[in-house]
């Protein structure tokens, strides 16, 4: 089947297609849900954020330029709510698990592979949110350092040491679990 | 070395979950929404259209209604779902001021942030963002229970509803859209209504469906909620007769225990996990039970374990329904643990620790079905595990702390077991009932025994 490419669905949401809406929101829901997650590590605020991220670009869709990729910019949207309920959620100490994972657990074809990544996800996870969210915000969504400082509002310098230790207390972790 | 470690560290992206259903389908009206254009203005003037409606049908002002809530309930609250499965259930806070009214909302999808005050149902009675994103199959039911006038100046002004008895029926609802107060009018909601009177109390029952005309099978499912209504006064102010009607109710009116704990769970075979185990229950007579239906989740398995008060050692949680006697057991097989003994519901407080996080009572996204007498049995792999168990019992009841649980012996009506991973993965959900059935709902990644 032909898929059309995001830039005729923008064009037709703009003019109130839904269906074209539908279909953006369909192939994009994903990647910004899993972006939310990735930082909150919590289902719920996870779905709160990437639901107000993707009705913010939804209804800033006239000032998006198409010529762009979509992907990006709505990651970098639901990764700024992301960050802002983050924050919102420690202020209030709002702690919903005793410990966060990060894990879908699935035996799947590859269990060996499946285990190893369990195992590092579990020890980002246990890195404390500061550094967590570097990581994750660095491995996992791809942002530079420079965009990294942009989003947490911190010194470059701030980010590039705090990735450096997390760095090391994940060697540290998985040598002693054998995991590399 | 650094090389490789960032190479493992990019491909553990992998292990990210995907947003479940409800969550999805909330978004994506949100952002459908948002392509329709701001409805803001219509969206107040339909909330307070339904307010009004609702407040005056009550014979209460708006701000009774949406007056905040103080902890000295001085009426009684008695009116709750029992949710059934796949459903989901809120309660008003305690009445701050006399007269208020109590509600209460079941939905078989979950709510939404905004409708859920400190665990309870907004005091507004309307969980407006719920139906806002209310999908095509689903149903939203309030309650609001008042509490009859007797006073002779409100005589004709706000009569009172028809006597009627529990369960009522949907049947006799009314549709109910007037006023020009359409939650949602560019995607118009079923709305119906059914007033009754039960005892002291004017029930009054908002039924709210996701499409238009709903099917004979969306109305069976909220007849199915329906008939887990519960109309009950609570205890009676100093000096005031509980009037017969509202005690016989009382008397037969269910007590609910639910608790979440998370717990870590031990190795068996190599491999960290949980087993589910759940029964049907077999009769000794018509009277009597053999076993009870029977749901159990525990860790570190049953090899070597020579009976069944040592496998229940190992349990994290168990769940029964129905009435035991004295020789009625757990387990129909091994050294069988009678119930009286091991009691009718239990939570592990050994290496579990209560927790407020949430865990669903649903079999969405699970498979499975109904258990056997012999029983059906699961392993899931997971590291750690948030345990619920819910139980309406026949009578109120404690959890007492014994051997290394927290237990009751008090019989149970239903009840319903759910596990899931700390990440928000479901793995096991149970159902056991008095009628003898029980049910077993598991995640794709466990493996049957």
């Amino acid at each position: 089947m032909h898929r059309r490419p995001d830039t005729e669905l923008i064009v037709l949401a703009r003019k109130g297609s839904e269906e074209a809406a539908g279909a953006l929101f369909d192939r994009y829901w994903t990647l910004a849900w899993r972006a939310a997650y990735a930082i909150t590590a919590d289902r719920s605020l996870a779905d709160d954020a990437a639901q107000e991220a993707v009705a913010k670009a939804f209804a800033a869709l006239d000032r998006f330029d198409e010529t762009r990729p979509f992907a990006p910019w709505l990651k970098r949207i639901a990764i700024n709510r992301a960050v802002d309920h983050l924050r919102r959620s420690r202020r209030v100490e709002v702690l919903h698990d005793e410990e966060t994972t990060f894990h879908a657990w699935a035996v799947g074809e590859f269990a060996e592979d499946d285990l190893r990544q369990w195992a590092i996800a579990d020890a980002v996870a246990a890195l404390g949110a500061g550094k967590r969210v570097v990581v994750v915000l660095h491995y996992w969504l791809d942002l530079p350092l420079e965009e990294i400082a942009g989003v947490l509002g911190l010194p470059i310098g701030t980010v590039a040491s705090r990735l450096a230790r997390a760095k090391q207390e994940l060697r540290e972790v998985l040598e002693e679990e054998h995991v590399v | 070395m650094s090389s490789e470690l960032e190479r493992l560290l990019r491909e553990a992206r992998d292990v990210l979950p995907d947003p479940d259903n409800a969550a999805t389908a909330r978004a994506r009206e949100t952002a459908l929404g948002a392509i329709r254009g701001r409805r803001s203005g219509t969206r107040a003037v339909a909330l307070i259209g339904v307010t009004l409606v609702v407040a005056i049908g009550l014979g209460v002002g708006v701000g009774s209604l949406v007056a905040p809530s103080g902890t000295a309930a001085r009426e009684p609250s008695g009116l709750g779902f029992v949710p059934e499965p796949g459903w989901f259930s809120l309660q008003s806070p305690p009445a701050a001021v006399q007269g208020q009214p109590a509600v209460a909302v079941a939905a078989n999808v979950p709510f939404a942030r905004d409708d859920v005050v400190d665990g309870l149902a907004d005091p507004s009675g309307l969980p407006y963002s719920t139906l806002l994103t209310l999908p095509p199959r689903g149903v939203v039911i309030v309650g609001v229970m008042t509490k009859v006038i007797d006073q002779p100046h409100h005589a004709g002004l706000f009569p009172d509803y028809d006597e009627a008895e529990l369960p009522l029926r949907l049947s006799k609802a009314v549709p109910y859209v007037q006023w020009g107060a359409q939650v949602r009018p560019d995607q118009p909601l079923a709305h119906y209504q059914l007033r009754a009177r039960i005892g002291d109390y004017n029930v009054d029952l908002t039924f709210y469906f996701g499409i238009p005309a709903p099917s004979s099978r969306l109305l069976a499912e909220a007849q199915r909620q329906l008939d887990s209504l519960i109309v009950a006064a609570t205890k009676p102010r100093d000096g005031e007769a509980v009037p017969p009607q509202a005690r016989e109710v009382t008397a037969s009116a269910p007590a609910v225990i639910d608790r979440t704990v998370v717990c870590s769970t031990t190795v068996l075979g190599g491999i960290y996990g949980v087993e589910a185990r759940v029964y049907s229950g077999i009769r000794e007579s018509a009277t009597e039970w053999r076993q009870l239906p029977f749901a159990a989740v525990s860790t570190g398995g049953s090899a070597g374990v020579r009976n069944t008060p040592e496998l229940l050692g190992n349990s994290l949680a168990w769940i029964t329904a129905g009435k035991p006697s004295s020789s009625t057991t757990l387990d129909s097989g091994w050294g069988a643990s009678p119930v009286r003994s091991s009691g009718t519901i239990a939570l592990r407080t050994t290496g579990c620790t209560k927790t407020t996080a949430r865990v669903p009572l649903t079999a969405r996204g699970l498979r499975g079905g109904a258990a056997g007498p012999f029983g059906e049995e699961v392993d899931c792999p997971t590291r750690r595990v948030l345990v619920r168990i819910r139980a309406t019992l026949e009578s109120s009841a404690k959890l007492q702390k014994a051997s290394g649980f927290l237990r009751t012996q008090v019989a149970v009506r239903t009840a319903q077991l759910a596990v899931r991973t700390q990440g928000g993965r479901q793995l096991v959900y149970a159902d056991v009932a008095a009628s003898g059935k029980a049910r077993l709902f598991t995640a794709r990644g466990c493996i049957p025994e």
